[in-house]
């Protein structure tokens, strides 16, 4: 199981806000974003909270489980 | 006399760093103590440096690495990094000075860490039980030393880069 997210897509719809402004919002280093962007680094619980408080939105609606068997949502999305 | 010049130069940067770790925090200079990603990268480049220079010295200069007092010359520029660690954690007050990724990075890297000295102090006690090599009068604690130093930075790196 993984953990995706649509964090590119969120960032997108906050006027292409840069990985670097994220991070500085949420108070990590601009790495830490790239690596939970690219599923490399499953965040902590206040770490999501934290990209979800910046994008206004339930941690549901930036996070979501992979299974295995499922497609992942990032493709249907873009 | 290498070995005095050696030990006050020692002395008097400690002094120095010791002097620097309870005054820096307490002056203007204490705004732009932080945390920051070249230090991070900057910390690990100076163990590795720190950490070849040590080996490559073991086998160069022997028991007068440790008689010359050199291996705590060498080891010393990492040490002031880590005292630029301590200042940051003294002013912030809280252990947690990197995030959580770069934890993440150092936890893989210590577990690297460890695995990887073990396999290099078997093949060197191997060495030494079979008198192929052998690491005399104390020369095993800086080996050990900057063995773990060099694999530690490297892997913290390699980890942090991964992303």
């Amino acid at each position: 199981m993984k953990l995706g997210n649509f964090i590119r897509r969120c960032r997108f719809d906050m006027g292409e806000m840069s990985q670097e402004q994220l991070a500085k919002r949420v108070d990590v280093t601009r790495q830490t974003i790239l690596s939970v962007e690219k599923r490399k680094f499953v965040p902590s619980t206040l770490l999501a909270l934290k990209i979800a408080r910046v994008f206004d939105k339930k941690v549901d609606d930036i996070f979501y489980i992979i299974d295995e068997e499922s497609q992942d949502k990032t493709y249907q999305f873009f | 006399m290498l070995e005095s010049i050696i030990k006050i130069v020692l002395v008097v940067v400690l002094l120095l760093a010791a002097l620097c770790f309870w005054l820096l925090p307490k002056t203007k200079l204490a705004k732009k103590l932080k945390m920051t990603v070249p230090i991070f990268i900057t910390t690990n480049i100076v163990g590795i440096a720190c950490g070849i220079f040590g080996l490559v010295g073991i086998f160069i200069w022997k028991e007068f690495i440790i008689e010359a007092h050199l291996w705590e010359l060498i080891i010393f520029p990492y040490t002031l990094v880590w005292v630029y660690w301590l200042m940051v954690i003294r002013l912030k007050k809280t252990s947690i000075i990197v995030d959580e990724k770069q934890e993440w990075d150092m936890s893989q890297a210590a577990g690297s860490t460890i695995a990887g000295t073990l396999l290099i102090l078997a093949f060197m006690f191997n060495l030494s039980y079979n008198d192929v090599y052998q690491l005399n009068n104390g020369m095993w604690f800086p080996f050990y030393l900057f063995t773990t130093i060099l694999l530690f930075s490297v892997s913290t790196l390699l980890f942090f880069k991964k992303s």
